[in-house]
């Protein structure tokens, strides 16, 4: 069964800042094909954490997609994290979902922890 | 270390050029005649330059930052300025753009210095980590802002 997929206002954002790279844009969206097809070929952030993933591509400057996975959610189409459960493989009663966070490049990730700052905050891209 | 091709050679050479072009070889201080629609097309020149050696600096690494610091800091202020020296003497319209630049210069100045200040970051850190993953929890938390559906999400990228 199918992943659903949801994107927020603030990957719509990063996207866009890559409007004028449209080499990297290319990329993103084959990753994001991939990842839709197949969830767990992103790499999982911290080892035992059952969550959020991480695919990297590009270089000069390396790219960083982060996305989150439910595998099995009763009611995606009024999503709610509490309708969904973790543990289980997407069947019949639930579907899976996936929550595409954000795409930003390396340095920005690096940026932003080394002033600590939370990504709403904005900076100069 | 190959810095920024155009951009850090334009700024070498753009406050000669420019008191040259424009101040008709007299000092900064002289009453100057200027040319406001050539000086905003200039003005225009560096902001876009600007804008893309900031995009080019998200790129380098420490070491090379620190390089383009020594090769470039003391020209990178020189715009800087001239534009404190004429700003009272010209028109509003082209003021809002000298401050555009004086602003856009600035960033660069504490772009540069942030990176190459910076500590080398490991990022397999378990800090580091947990940051990414509160980051994206943060986003997973606040932004509610949501579009559901393969096709609007791979409409983005078109």
């Amino acid at each position: 069964m199918g992943y659903r997929v949801v994107n927020r206002s603030s990957f719509r954002q990063d996207v866009k800042g890559f409007k004028k790279q449209a080499d990297i844009l290319a990329e993103a969206q084959q990753k994001v094909a991939e990842i839709i097809e197949n969830p767990a070929i992103g790499e999982f952030l911290v080892g035992s954490w059952v969550g959020f993933q991480k695919v990297s591509f590009h270089n000069k400057p390396q790219i960083r997609l982060i996305y989150r996975v439910y595998p099995c959610c009763r009611n995606a189409e009024n999503q709610s994290e509490d309708a969904c459960i973790y543990e289980e493989e997407p069947n019949e009663e639930c579907s899976g979902l996936i929550d595409f966070l954000f795409l930003k490049t390396r340095e920005e990730c690096n940026n932003l922890y080394a002033q600590r700052k939370s990504y709403s905050d904005g900076f100069i891209r | 270390m190959q810095p920024p091709t155009v951009p850090s050679a334009y700024i070498v050479n753009a406050p000669t050029e420019f008191i040259r072009q424009f101040g008709n070889g007299k000092s900064q201080a002289d009453d100057i005649s200027i040319d406001i629609h050539a000086l905003e097309h200039i003005v225009a020149g560096f902001i876009s330059m600007l804008k893309s050696y900031h995009t080019t600096l998200l790129q380098l690494s420490p070491e090379e930052a620190r390089a383009l610091i020594q090769n470039v800091q003391s020209p990178l202020s020189a715009p800087q300025a001239v534009i404190e020296i004429n700003v009272n003497e010209l028109q509003s319209s082209f003021q809002e753009s000298l401050v555009a630049l004086a602003q856009l210069t600035q960033a660069v100045h504490e772009r540069i210095s942030l990176i190459a200040n910076r500590k080398e970051i490991d990022e397999e850190s378990a800090d580091y980590q947990s940051f990414l993953v509160d980051l994206a929890q943060e986003i997973s938390e606040k932004d509610n802002d949501k579009v559901y559906g393969k096709d609007s999400l791979m409409a983005l990228f078109d």
